[in-house]
């Protein structure tokens, strides 16, 4: 009885592990048909090599970067830790503003009322709009930078708090008020677990939004950072480089929304009402 | 008969129809510029029509700078066109593309400014070989200097410094675009500014101060005149046809400056969209010397004008770590793609003109 229960049991996962293993390897082939078809393109000559390298020599120039500066004056690493910085201050800016302005929107309606007009009206500007008020405001350091992936990445913030709170279960409002909870308690003990996660969704497309908005904030007097490195290798008209630097950014960019999901993960899971 | 009447008639519709039609099938020339003065000759050309009783049809692109300019012209974009001096080192360097002329020199229009009450504007011509330049050493030591770098200005910057016994090291360079920079300099950012015409003319306007510059560091900064490699070989003769044009452009804005002001302030206010006051206009004239025909095939051959300046700019790109060794040494085998040819037909064309 116990065997047959047991392969039983181990039936579903085994073929769990053989699924994840058939999609895992589906996206390698995939990944590896793009790039042998990006060589062959690039060294049978479909493409002058002055337009697009291919990703042999893409490798090594992202390889030697990792030691050396020129021709854009920093290392790989140095870029990296740079545009991070810059990313994660305009991100936690943005999370500790907007989430909490979303929560209260989407609670409150003098605060939704209030702070709505406002909101619409700056929402659709482009970040990269605001970098001559940038340098007014705050000047050429990180401050002005940080404003401007702020500007990007607060945005689904507000959003995605507001839409999470404004779906919790008016069964649950209910009994909160019913067993005489405050509004205040109501909005803290059900409506924002609730929200949870909605607001990792919104973080998610923050942290996404910080990344793709990180050229356009290192436009704003920058010396080091993958913004930087991608206008240098513009101007040296290095397409290598740039793909360098577009690379990076995405790989970066990717481990840390792997990072985000994780603590979704742990923290949703247990909150989730 | 009547039939026969009506397909003479349609024969002869056709034969009009097609002579009109290869009568109008000019050779096109796609050309490349930027809201600055090298640009105004093509823009002129074709405003005025000069080309009407050619057989050549100009179309004119503009970039609002280099980097876009020579992105294009990777892609096939374009087949002349006038642009910086870094720009042209990099087509030549990437695309091998031809230098063919000097569009103007740039080495008083790449300039350092100040605020009026800047300790730099205390003293000046430290080094008695840079008469002109404002400050001595300890006053430069520190300062923040806004400059877009791997530009022009940049070597005009790192000219000053070297006459002042200086390197970057000694003072805080940060790296911002022309337009951010004035709006930066403006607000109190920075200690020293790095321009180039037109962003130059905005600093005078606000009172800033002029402390040095590319022409009185010793930096000789050509404005270029290029050709796609394929364009050039393939169309030779185009390429006179518009070289000539462009020459007769530049020709009228040395020698009537009034009347090119005219054109010039056309080209920025109604095409470029730069409204530029008349003094900035007739500064545009003042402070870039153009070449003669003449003076052009004499700096593209003389081995200390046209390959000398380049040779500079070069080496500054290549001491900054910005172009390898191997680059220099395809430059300088290519002798900076300086290609001499087309401006001596244009002057052979002129000679038999007369």
């Amino acid at each position: 009885m116990s065997t047959a229960h047991a392969s039983a049991l181990e039936a579903p996962a085994t073929s769990r592990v053989k699924g994840y293993w058939k999609e895992y390897n589906s996206s390698v082939f995939s990944l590896l048909v793009f790039l042998l078809i990006w060589e062959l393109v690039c060294r049978l000559g479909f493409i002058s090599r002055f337009q697009l390298v291919p990703p042999s020599e893409v490798i090594v120039v992202m390889i030697e970067k990792f030691w050396t500066a020129p021709p854009d004056g920093a290392t790989l690493f140095t870029h990296i830790a740079a545009s991070m910085t810059l990313a994660l201050v305009g991100f936690c800016a943005a999370v500790v503003v907007g989430v909490p302005l979303g929560l209260l929107m989407g609670w409150y309606k003098p605060v939704m009322v209030l702070v709505r007009p406002l909101f619409d009206a700056v929402r659709p500007i482009p970040p990269i709009a605001w970098i001559p008020l940038a340098i007014l405001w705050l000047g050429i350091g990180i401050e002005a930078k940080a404003f401007i992936i702020w500007l990007a990445a607060f945005v689904p913030c507000v959003i995605n708090s507001y839409i999470g709170i404004k779906l919790t279960n008016p069964v649950l409002i209910r009994v909160a008020r019913i067993y005489g909870a405050s509004n205040w308690e109501t909005f803290i003990k059900i409506g924002v677990p609730s929200a949870v996660p909605m607001i990792f969704t919104g973080l998610k497309l923050s942290l996404n939004a910080a990344w793709t908005t990180l050229v356009a904030a290192e436009l704003l007097a920058a010396s080091e950072g993958l913004g930087y490195m991608i206008q240098m290798g513009r101007r040296l008209a290095r397409p290598d480089i740039i793909i360098v630097g577009m690379l990076t950014i995405g790989f970066t960019g990717a481990l840390m929304s792997y990072v985000l999901t994780k603590i979704e993960s742990r923290i949703a899971s247990s909150r989730r009402l | 008969m009547h039939h026969l009447s009506r397909i003479t008639f349609i024969v002869l519709a056709l034969v009009l129809t097609m002579g009109i039609c290869s009568a109008q099938a000019k050779d096109e020339i796609r050309v490349s510029g930027q809201p600055c003065l090298h640009g105004l000759p093509t823009w002129w050309a074709i405003e005025d029509g000069w080309t009407k009783d050619k057989n050549i049809d100009l179309t004119y692109t503009l970039f609002p700078s280099g980097a876009p300019q020579v992105e294009a012209l990777a892609a096939d974009q374009w087949d002349v066109g006038a642009m910086g001096t870094v720009p042209t080192m990099m087509a030549i360097l990437r695309y091998g593309a031809k230098l063919i002329a000097i569009s103007n020199d740039e080495s008083e229009t790449n300039d350092l400014w100040v605020r009026p009450d800047s300790p730099i504007l205390k003293t000046k011509g430290f080094n008695p070989k840079y008469p002109e330049i404002y400050g001595k050493p300890e006053d430069w030591k520190g300062k923040k200097i806004l400059v877009t770098t791997v530009s022009t200005v940049h070597y005009a910057l790192d000219a000053t410094l070297k006459a002042l016994g200086l390197t970057e090291k000694d003072v805080e360079v940060v790296n911002i675009e022309q337009g951010q920079a004035v709006t930066a300099f403006a607000s109190s950012q920075g200690d020293v500014v790095c321009l180039w015409a037109p962003f130059s003319y905005t600093a005078e306007s606000k009172g800033w101060k002029k402390v040095s510059s590319g022409a009185r560091s010793g930096a000789m900064i050509p404005g270029g005149v290029v050709v796609r490699k394929d364009f050039a070989e393939k169309h030779p003769d185009l390429v006179v046809e518009w070289l000539d044009l462009y020459m007769t452009a530049l020709d009228r804005m040395r020698t009537d400056k009034a009347g090119s002001g005219v054109w010039l302030n056309k080209y920025f206010a109604g095409y470029c969209g730069l409204q530029l006051p008349e003094s900035a206009i007739k500064s545009e004239f003042e402070l870039r010397p153009i070449f003669s025909v003449e003076q052009q095939v004499k700096a593209l051959t003389a081995p200390d004008e046209a390959s000398a300046w380049m040779k500079g700019v070069a080496d500054f790109f290549a001491g900054q770590g910005r172009i390898t060794k191997a680059d220099m040494a395809d430059l300088e085998k290519s002798n900076f793609g300086i290609d001499a040819s087309f401006m001596k037909k244009v002057q052979e064309k002129r000679a038999a003109k007369k």
